[in-house]
């Protein structure tokens, strides 16, 4: 333990981040401990199948309704507030974890406030929020969310915040912090994956980093909101055999969803319980190392701590497709050494509207799949999962023929003389050999505040004055952020028996894994993979 | 066609990072480093032709390789001898995946790229047109020695088709290979860039650039690497023949199975024709995995691979020139679709010197492309394509009318029509630039017909059924 307890939540501090969200954005970091005790607790017996009637369990005879295994209400993350209904996270029962355990077989999930449904619609008799027979449990309820952690903004300043909002107000603009040196992170590494060590010996072995330090900043925002491309969608119809909406149907509006009917619900990307991480990474005097059993050696004053070196800037991008063919998530985090700071250690983060990837620089950014090595559903068109032939034998390698019939058959619905062979005469342009691998796609792309000045701005305490901003901006951190073995953290970050689980509800039709909430992602393996090529690259 | 899958540069020392995103790093051991390589600060990670090993551990991007790139900047360094006491060595390894494929320079220091396939029994005459017939695993792990005979380690369940054997199926840069027949060898010290590539059809070998070494008579896809991963500078099992030398850069390219779609909907497209097109694109996917209907749709774009296997076949076989110059339509064609101008003047233009260039070059595999792929259209009768397809006509009017163009160019070579500076009213070409009206079916236009003439989606497109 090279830090003491004391020197973490010191750093955790020194080098909090400042942080420009969209004007638009609706949501802030919060509290996931707030968030978990007010959360239902569910849990899923076929994970990834998205079959509502394997959620939770029946609460009478009937499939439907369904109740979770831990009413709003029933779960605390202290464990001196258990007793009773209520039960603490890390509760053990007959030598399990019932409440943290998640995996394959039998999947967690947190609901906070439950799921939209079409609004009004009573043939139906549905019930938002509750997981009935007749509703649809496409999408996380992010309006309701909202409704609880939604930033206090009115158009009058000089307005009294209701008294709801003001109960929240102490869980957001939120953060946690999970402080390493470089000895300690190469021992929280080795439980991850062992080949990170020798990365984390080739990024010491760089000149100015025999003593690095590295702070993870873990924000935790209540929902992702992400607009559905349009590929995206008609890739989802194709692959749930359902029909396009009709043509009166404004498709360039798909981010209201009148007009869509049945449709509902699919045409987004937005999920509950939304992590997203940032790291800073600060060249420390090689003799503040500790000696051995030792601890590191931090200046009296903050001013004299080092400025930050490097930053990570956690981006993440869903309804990927993985080497394996199934769909997935990727966890990016591109390290730079070209950031700006305020004062001279609080790095400026800019998130991107909704989704909360990080950049260094404000504006519009390429969405992080152009970063991902791995396919997206547009680009296998959302079918690859929606076979009944053995992985071998799917269509993948004549996906070149496949194309090609598709431009014969449209030479012989066109009609045009010579029928196929015209198609074929443009398979053949097609499929003539290129040496170069190319690619070559329009822009896909996402907001950060278009400048410093366009911003919602949550800094630390000690910059705003320099930033002439509120004392409401600033963060509200208090010596429980610092990561140190809570409940919540899944292992390796928290105790083995710290909860794995998805911090949002998870969703019915919902093959490509959009709209379900995730579990939280952790980030360290890819920081320290992302420093080496950086220093690699110079 | 190709995504890269690993990018070593050795700038510096074991682990050798991978900058190509797919975690391909490779753990060395008695590999030395030096910071100079092919230029200086370059660096270059340094094998002792005896004890160096450097590898990649197996990981899931090693299957599905279907087809593969290899690019290495190599400097050989052997040990010399002397006169009285020669120093043979069989190979040195630039680079090996097990039971897949390897790249090493010979006794003679010539150069050869190797995949592990199907090779043809000279005395059966069988003929296996579809080349992605192969797709099972090898079971187990380890290398098998390329100088061995290959009968251990086989699998029973491996289909090899009847008239051809499973084997090392290797290209050189020797003379048996050598486009113009001529021995090209690496010169000791010198930095010398390799070059391996299995296309598809063909294997082809360059030295600094030069066409070395080509073959295309490839009919099975590269293998997944086997065993515990892809070794650098040594092959696995007991004959490790290290390299004796130097590498600047090691790149490996597989092939992407999702390149041509990618590149299809890279056109500017309206939102209503992208879903056509995705939604056509997707009912022929499910008549390719459904149950019921995967043989026939499979049996359909087997032949359609069998028929531009042997056309690219034809074409790879005249040599660096005609590879060069479709590489070159290639990519106009690309830059032109991807851009959109697909119904202009130069997309015309080049869909006219493409038909002729073909025409002249591939002369009868041309011809014989357009007839295969003609009965290969055939096969799909009885199949419900669906109101997806059916429906399909008026999707894409830009697409339209490049068929269109590209139907005047294969009509006036199939019906030797006149050149083009004495075209006829009905063939000019619009000048440079001007831009192109909306498509109208030409006057010849007729009810869409099947090759047997048959209708293909029944009577009524219109109403898609």
């Amino acid at each position: 333990m090279p830090f003491t307890l004391e020197q973490k939540r010191r750093l955790m501090r020194a080098y909090a981040p400042v942080l420009f969200l969209h004007r638009s954005e609706r949501f802030v970091p919060v509290s996931p401990a707030a968030y978990l005790d007010r959360a239902a607790l569910w849990d899923d017996s076929s994970p990834g199948a998205d079959l509502r009637e394997n959620w939770g369990r029946p609460s009478t005879a009937d499939a439907f309704p369904r109740a979770p295994l831990l009413r709003p209400g029933q779960l605390t993350v202290n464990p001196a507030a258990a007793g009773g209904d209520v039960h603490f996270l890390g509760e053990q029962v007959d030598g399990a974890f019932p409440f943290t355990q998640s995996d394959g077989e039998r999947a967690l999930f947190l609901d906070f406030r439950g799921w939209w449904e079409e609004g009004a619609r009573p043939e139906l008799g549905n019930e938002p929020g509750k997981v009935q027979e007749t509703t649809e449990n496409r999408w996380a309820f992010v309006e309701r969310l909202m409704q609880s952690w939604a930033p206090w903004r009115p158009e009058d300043p000089t307005a009294p915040i209701p008294p709801d909002v003001a109960m929240m107000e102490p869980f957001r603009r939120r953060l946690s912090a999970d402080v390493h040196d470089w000895q300690s992170l190469a021992v929280a590494a080795s439980q991850v994956d062992p080949d990170l060590i020798s990365m984390l010996s080739k990024i010491a072995s760089h000149a100015g980093n025999t003593n690095l330090w590295f702070i993870f900043y873990h924000f935790f925002y209540p929902a992702h909101e992400e607009n559905l491309r349009w590929c995206e969608f008609v890739a989802l119809l194709n692959n749930l055999h359902k029909e396009l909406p009709p043509a009166s149907t404004n498709a360039d509006q798909l981010d209201t969803s009148g007009g869509l009917g049945d449709l509902s619900g699919l045409h987004r990307a937005d999920y509950a319980g939304d992590w997203s991480t940032v790291c800073v990474v600060v060249r420390a005097r090689p003799e503040w190392v500790p000696t051995a059993g030792g601890m590191q050696e931090l200046p009296e004053d903050d001013s004299d701590l080092p400025a930050p070196s490097f930053t990570g800037f956690g981006r993440r991008a869903r309804s990927l497709m993985n080497e394996e063919g199934r769909f997935t998530f990727d966890q990016l985090m591109p390290v730079t050494e070209d950031f700006g700071v305020v004062g001279e250690r609080h790095v400026k983060v800019f998130a991107g509207r909704g989704t909360h990837n990080n950049f260094a620089i404000p504006g519009q950014h390429p969405s992080p799949r152009e970063e991902s090595i791995f396919d997206s559903a547009c680009d296998v068109n959302g079918t690859d999962q929606h076979s009944d032939a053995p992985v071998d034998d799917k269509y993948r390698k004549r996906r070149l023929a496949l194309l090609g019939l598709l431009k014969i058959l449209l030479g012989i619905l066109l009609g045009v003389p010579l029928l196929p062979e015209v198609g074929a005469a443009a398979f053949g342009l097609e499929a003539m050999p290129r040496d170069t691998p190319e690619s070559g796609f329009g822009p896909d792309t996402e907001d950060a505040p278009p400048s410093e000045a366009q911003a919602l701005i949550i800094a630390p305490e000690e910059t705003l004055n320099e930033l002439a901003l509120a004392p409401e901006s600033a963060w509200q951190i208090a010596d429980a952020d610092l990561v140190n073995g809570q409940i919540w953290w899944p292992p390796t970050l928290g105790p083995a028996e710290g909860y794995r689980g998805a911090w949002g509800v998870a969703c019915a039709e919902d093959p490509f894994d959009a709209r379900g909430g995730m579990p939280f992602p952790d980030a360290r393996a890819k920081l320290i993979e992302s420093l080496a090529l950086l220093l690699e690259k110079d | 066609m190709y995504k890269l899958i690993l990018h070593h540069v050795y700038r510096s020392s074991a682990p050798f990072l991978d900058l190509s995103g797919h975690g391909t790093h490779a753990q060395g051991t008695n590999v030395g480093w030096s910071a100079d390589g092919a230029v200086p600060q370059s660096g270059a990670a340094v094998f002792n032709g005896s004890s160096s090993r450097a590898l990649v551990p197996i990981s899931p991007v090693w299957q599905d390789l279907y087809a593969l790139r290899v690019d290495a900047l190599v400097r050989f360094d052997p040990v010399q001898g002397t006169p009285g006491h020669p120093v043979r060595v069989r190979r040195h390894l630039v680079v090996e995946g097990p039971l897949s494929f390897a790249v090493f320079i010979g006794q003679e220091r010539t150069v050869t790229g190797m995949v592990m396939g199907l090779l043809r029994d000279p005395d059966a005459d069988d003929d296996l047109s579809a080349s992605d017939t192969l797709t099972a695993t090898l079971s187990g792990g380890g290398s098998m020695d390329p100088f061995d005979t290959l009968v251990a380690n086989v699998p029973d369940t491996l289909p090899i088709p009847p008239g051809y054997k499973l084997g090392w199926v290797p290209v050189s840069s020797t003379p048996e290979f050598a486009p113009d027949g001529q021995k090209r060898t690496i010169v000791p010290g010198q930095w010398t860039r390799i070059t391996f590539a299995h296309m598809g059809t063909s294997l082809l070998l360059y030295l600094d650039g030069v066409l070395a070494g080509a073959r295309h008579d490839i009919v099975s896809p590269v293998l997944p690497v086997q065993g515990t991963g892809v070794h650098i500078g040594c092959a696995p099992g007991t004959h490790p023949d290290t390299l004796r030398g130097r590498l600047d850069e090691l790149r490996i390219w597989k092939y992407d199975p999702h390149y041509h779609t990618k590149k299809f909907f890279c056109r500017p497209m309206s939102r209503e024709t992208e879903a056509c097109l995705r939604l056509m694109l997707g009912r022929l996917e499910r008549l390719a995995t459904d149950r019921a209907t995967r043989a026939q749709m499979l049996g359909v774009l087997d032949c359609l691979n069998a028929a531009i296997g042997k056309l690219q076949r034809a074409v790879l076989q005249r040599g660096q020139p005609a590879l060069q110059e479709v590489t070159r339509f290639g990519r106009r064609y690309d830059e032109l679709w991807c851009r959109g101008a697909i119904a202009g003047h130069a997309m015309r233009t080049l869909s006219g010197e493409f038909v002729s260039w073909m025409a002249q070059t591939a002369g009868d595999a041309w011809s014989q492309y357009l007839r295969e792929s003609s009965a290969c259209i055939r096969k799909l009768k009885g199949l419900d394509l669906g109101p997806e397809i059916c429906g399909a006509s008026g999707c894409d009017p830009a697409f339209a009318a490049f068929l269109n163009d590209i139907n005047r160019h294969l009509a006036a070579d199939l019906l030797s029509c006149v050149p083009a500076g004495n075209c006829k009213r009905g063939c000019e070409q619009p000048p440079p630039g001007r831009e192109r009206e909306p498509y109208q079916p030409p006057s010849d236009h007729r009810e869409p017909r099947m090759p047997d003439g048959s209708m293909p989606c029944g009577h009524d497109l219109k109403k898609g059924g």
